[in-house]
């Protein structure tokens, strides 16, 4: 048979004995055999290479080759800084810094009651219960290498839970920093978030860093019945850094998820949205932009199994491509049998602005079900001339009017964020892109 | 001699809910009646039921049919047996020109009927003629089947379909809605050429305007699920000057 | 497209099953059973073939055993693994007619090309088509040859051009789709038997429409024909496609390779009617359809349009594509593709844009009914050079019933920012209001359904020659026929 995976010697992975005491949940047995057989997994599985169809477009090739180690210890006080002024500075949020809780940055205090904000590592010791059943469905799940990494090395992320009818307003922000200053390191946050039913709460997590990196996250997201969660990313790594997040997404009956990606940086990045709905009436809209220069590679694979009658899924990505950057878009929505009466739409539209820069695009239908609606769409092209010539002969300048133009292109994905100061948020760090366009 | 038409003690469902709830008309060859009422009172629901619509139950009483029982035959069967409902929202079939659907339909008619069919020649010669009357053109005969029409060819197409397929019963779901006065007589004008001693119709409608222009023999007012009232063409006029809200039903 | 009579359509939809499952009593000369060197060797030495082609056969059959383990699994169709050492290569109708006059064929053979309503006969090439007709593995006659020859053109199998136009088929065999393309094409390279070869001169408008039709009717018998197709300069040439195959238990493997070329100014229109037997309600029998089929665009402003109706087989796995290599080219597929009971079909296209200004247009409508499986796979490749490509897309998908399932996979590959790619899908079902509408006016459910059903097609149907678009609509018919009620 051919090969299907690549060949990758990291120094973390050699190092799993030395490194495990140090993990989240050391004294836990059950944990303790779930990560020695997740790396047993990874050492089987590997990472894919691109003669896998879903990794057809990604190349893991300069990730295989870089020698990551396990994080260092704190991360630099520069680093430390940004993390301080990013976002709102009164918000409630949780800081995991190079895969452990930063708890001189965290501040969980405004909480209001029905949340259970904590890391991963602080949730273990009190809802181990509870965890172990999502640590180990997760670790079932018939993944790649990727997912097997991180199950092995699972490290500090956010636990959230939100009780039954609890409906959290203020926002919560987590942020992820990575540390690469003394050399390549491997982090492999887990999050789980647990929607009681009829609960509601929003999150945005911001993911920067510095030097080389690479961030492995895997999300666990479990909405209950009625449950409502809207989910924002601010994907602002280093230039040089590799980000290959995984979010498994799980609705009951009349759950709506919300979630946004935007997508401004990282040397490779892979974010795969794979959702299941499993109740009627619920809703999975999940919506982004992408915004490339230099030799960025940017991901984004969605997987949405509409496995019960009733539901819907919308997705919108926009895509802003310049120099030799490369955006791919994969979206596959599954119909099940049983799963009638569902209504489906996906949209990805990439907006090339060089003529090195490329858009591939797979948005894939499979259908079993004759009662459904379903459509995907997609395109790929530069500004429109016309309308650029419009606003020259407006007198505004071939600058500001590309500008303009994409600004208001990138607007129909930004306009699917329905709370104002996270859309305002990601109003400006697509401004800030711009502007260094144009400088 | 029996009616053509007689319906008794009707009750249906639409979705599990009852709509009908016991419903008695008798209609014979020649006589147009109207059924008039307000929104909600079930007219539509009785066009269906007569058409053979899914999900349109019969739960109790009977609609027989030139002395057949009706509910137990499926919906071209009906159509083949002389039963034509003018739908109220004309359907859109992409693709399917207008005259091969028109052809298809009238032929299996006629089959029905141990009538020769028509060749192609013959059909469009016959089209042509009937196409003329209600100021319809080949294109719009000819595009497929209420693709891109206004709200007014659709309604003279339905009226074409009608004068071509020559039924002995015309239902005509709010044939008058959506048109300006103009296609209006242009579709009353239709409706009338195809009165005749041997044909019956049953004119649905919330507005006595069409009934300006097509008189009717008998007026019966359809609310809540039942005929409350039913007499000659002045009883549309007083509805018209009074409101339905005059009859004491629960709708307007 | 004028309307045609759905009526009868409908009327022969409701009483025909598949036509086409007779087999034909006629001796037949045989190779053994089998795959190795000497069953290559057999077939070339029959052919009477010069060493060149001898030896191009055999380099396809190592590099085809070399990829004994790499029969492609990216389809989404499952059969089991096929033996090909338990198929037969070669089959030929035993008394090999002379072409020279049709008095001295075979009559039965005759007979069979009657039933399957091919104008083979001396009035109906007055209908001005052009017909080559391929048996199992040989092309039996080729009528209408003089009328072409005094335009030059020419139609002939493709044993004989290698015979008389070898230095045509040196040149352009296999430079559309290469011996190493995928493991069926190499097979095809190896064991070719027959096939339809065609030229058209500079500036020549082919004056007839040239039709083969393809017939599988020997047992346990690959059909591997291969097609070759060059417009030069200027020229124009419709080719017309029909396949049909007898109703046998076990399945047959059919791999054809198709290549076009078209140069500078010159456009190539390629309509195929596939309606090999699709296996029996159950999913017993019927062809497995592994067929590579390109064109290429060499020349500036050429064209190539693909039509295809895929009603038949068992499984089809096939992707007629166009490589837009000249400036301004223009490439064109529409495909229906009809799956009942238990067929699988995964067909789709590619467009890899290369020239300036190069356009593709891509229709593709696929029913699905009964337990069927249908695929839409397709890519639209635009390259770095191909400045002020576009492409537009649609892929339109209908479901009846819901036990079947419909597939879209499209590829859009873009790395020239001038480019405008435009990809669009939907799936729905025939809608209860329209059925409702068709009834009311008498029609039946299952006569409502094929003029629904023909109606979603018409983007298609309209791009066929009036004689193949009655055909295909026969076949939307027959082929939806156990699909409701």
């Amino acid at each position: 048979m051919t090969k299907r995976h690549l060949i990758a010697n990291f120094p973390f992975v050699d190092a799993f004995d030395a490194v495990r005491a140090d993990l989240p949940g050391a004294p836990l047995d059950w944990l303790q055999a779930a990560r020695r057989n997740a790396l047993a997994r990874f050492q089987d599985q590997a990472l894919p290479n691109r003669r896998v169809e879903e990794w057809k477009y990604t190349d893991l090739g300069a990730l295989a080759k870089t020698d990551f180690a396990a994080p260092y210890g704190p991360i630099g006080d520069a680093l430390a800084a940004r993390i301080g002024a990013t976002g709102d500075p009164d918000a409630i949020r949780l800081v995991i810094a190079n895969g452990r809780v930063d708890s001189a940055l965290s501040n969980t205090a405004g909480l209001p009651t029905g949340a259970h904000l904590m890391p991963m590592s602080t949730a273990l010791d009190t809802h181990s219960d509870v965890l172990k059943d999502h640590i180990t469905r997760i670790a079932a799940l018939d993944g790649n290498g990727l997912l097997a990494l991180n199950a092995a090395f699972m490290m500090d992320g956010y636990v959230l839970v939100v009780d039954d009818a609890a409906v959290i307003d203020p926002t919560i922000e987590v942020i992820f920093a990575g540390d690469g200053g003394q050399g390549p390191v491997a982090l492999h946050p887990r999050n789980v978030i647990i929607m009681g039913q009829d609960s509601a709460a929003t999150i945005i997590e911001t993911h920067l860093g510095d030097g080389v990196y690479w961030s492995n996250p895997l999300t666990d997201v479990v909405m209950g019945e009625g449950a409502s969660l809207r989910r924002y990313k601010v994907l602002q790594d280093a230039t040089d850094a590799f980000h290959l997040a995984h979010d498994q997404v799980s609705l009951a009956s009349g759950a709506h998820y919300k979630g946004f990606i935007g997508a401004f940086s990282a040397k490779l990045a892979r974010h795969t949205v794979a959702a299941t709905i499993n109740g009627a009436d619920a809703t999975f809209d999940v919506a982004g932009t992408y915004l490339l220069r230099g030799d960025q590679h940017n991901d984004i694979t969605t997987v949405v199994d509409h496995a019960a009658a009733g539901s819907a899924s919308k997705q919108i990505f926009k895509g802003v491509l310049d120099d030799a950057s490369r955006g791919v878009f994969q979206g596959k929505v599954t119909v099940h049998k049983d799963a009638q009466k569902t209504d489906a739409h996906q949209l990805n539209n990439a907006l090339l602005l060089s003529d090195k820069a490329e858009i591939d695009a797979k948005p894939e239908l499979e259908i079993y079900a004759d009662d459904v609606k379903c459509a995907h769409g997609a395109t790929a092209g530069d500004l429109d001339e016309n309308e650029l010539f419009y606003l020259q002969a407006r007198g505004i300048d071939a600058a500001e009017a590309r500008r303009l133009l994409v600004s208001a292109f990138v607007k129909a994905a930004l306009d699917e964020i329905d709370r104002d100061a996270e859309r305002a948020r990601f109003e400006t760090l697509v401004d800030a892109w711009l502007e260094r366009a144009n400088g | 001699m029996a009616p053509m038409l007689e319906i008794k003690n009707l009750h249906a469902t639409v979705d599990g809910k009852e709509v009908l709830k016991g419903i008695n008309l008798a209609i014979n060859p020649g006589e147009v009646h109207a059924v008039m009422g307000p929104n909600g009172s079930g007219k539509s629901t009785l066009s269906y039921v007569l058409a053979g619509r899914n999900g349109y139950d019969v739960t109790q009483g009977s609609i027989i049919f030139n002395g057949a029982d009706l509910t137990a035959m499926e919906p071209e069967i009906r159509a083949r047996e002389g039963i034509f409902l003018a739908f109220q929202y004309p359907v859109e079939i992409p693709g399917v020109a207008g005259t091969t659907f028109l052809k298809t339909a009238y032929n299996a008619i006629r089959k029905h009927r141990g009538e020769k069919e028509l060749d192609a020649m013959q059909f469009l010669k016959l089209v042509r003629a009937k196409q003329a009357d209600l100021n319809m053109t080949d294109d719009m005969v000819r595009r497929p089947v209420n693709v891109g029409f206004s709200g007014g060819e659709k309604k003279r197409y339905e009226m074409l379909q009608m004068a071509m397929l020559e039924p002995a019963l015309a239902i005509l779901d709010e044939t008058d809605s959506g048109l300006d006065i103009d296609a209006l007589k242009t579709v009353a004008d239709g409706i009338n050429a195809l009165r005749s001693p041997d044909r019956a119709m049953l004119m649905i409608t919330h507005y006595q305007r069409l009934l300006d222009y097509v008189v009717p023999d008998f007026v019966h007012v359809l609310a809540g699920g039942k005929i409350v009232r039913s007499g000659d063409k002045s009883l549309a006029l007083d509805l018209e000057k009074e409101g339905y809200a005059v009859l004491g039903t629960e709708a307007a | 497209m004028a309307d045609v009579s759905e009526t009868e359509t409908i009327n022969q939809a409701t009483t025909e099953r598949y036509k086409y499952g007779f087999v034909t009593d006629i001796e037949s000369d045989t190779a053994p059973k089998g795959l190795d060197e000497s069953t290559i060797r057999f077939i070339s030495a029959k052919k009477d073939e010069p060493e060149w082609l001898l030896e191009w056969r055999l380099k396809a059959f190592r590099m085809w055993q070399a990829l004994d383990e790499e029969e492609p699994t990216w389809a989404k169709v499952s059969y089991p693994k096929i033996d090909f050492q338990d198929s037969y290569y070669y089959s030929a109708p035993k008394e090999k007619p002379l072409l020279e006059s049709l008095d001295d064929v075979d009559p039965k053979l005759l007979e069979t090309y009657t039933k399957l309503g091919i104008p083979l006969q001396e009035q109906k090439m007055l209908a001005g088509v052009a017909v080559d007709a391929v048996f199992d593995s040989v092309s039996v006659a080729t009528t209408f040859k003089e009328e072409l020859s005094k335009h030059g053109v020419i139609f002939c199998p493709i044993s004989e051009a290698v015979q008389k136009h070898p230095e045509l088929v040196k040149k352009y065999l296999g430079s559309v789709v290469p011996t190493a393309d995928n493991f069926y094409a190499t097979l095809n390279s190896a064991v070719f038997t027959d096939g339809s070869f065609v030229y058209i001169p500079e500036g020549v408008r082919c004056p007839m429409e040239l039709s083969t039709y393809f017939r599988i009717n020997a047992a346990e018998t690959g059909q591997f024909e291969r097609t070759l197709i060059i417009a030069d300069k200027g020229s124009y040439v419709s080719y017309l496609e029909g396949c049909t195959a007898p109703m046998r238990d076990e399945h047959q493997l059919h791999a054809a390779v198709v290549e076009l070329i078209a140069l500078d100014d010159a456009e190539i229109k390629y309509s195929t009617v596939q309606n090999w037997y699709p296996g029996d309600e159950n999913g017993k029998g019927g062809i497995y359809n592994f067929v590579t089929k390109r064109g290429a665009c060499r020349g500036k402003n050429s064209k190539i349009s693909w039509t295809q109706v895929e009603t038949g087989s068992a499984i089809t796995w096939k992707y007629p594509s166009c490589i837009l290599q000249g400036d301004n080219s223009v490439g064109e597929f529409y495909s229906i593709a009809i799956t009942n009971n238990y067929q699988q079909a995964d067909t789709g296209t590619k467009m890899i844009h290369m020239g300036k200004n190069t356009k593709s247009r891509i229709i593709s409508k696929g029913i699905s009914a009964g337990h069927a499986d249908s695929t839409y796979r397709g890519l639209v490749k635009v390259m770095p050079g191909a400045t002020g490509a576009r492409n537009f897309t649609q892929c339109d998908s209908l479901l009846i019933g819901d036990q079947c399932g419909a597939h879209t996979v499209p590829y859009i590959e873009v790395r020239n920012k001038t480019a405008q790619v435009e990809h669009e899908a939907t799936t729905s079902k025939i809608s209860d209001e329209q059925l409702l509408y068709c009834r009311q006016r008498g029609l039946s459910e299952e006569d409502a359904t094929t003029l629904i059903v023909n109606g979603f097609c018409r983007q298609v149907l309209q791009e066929l020659p009036m004689e193949f678009a009655v055909e295909a609509q026969k076949l939307v018919g027959i082929s939806l026929e156990g699909s409701v009620g």
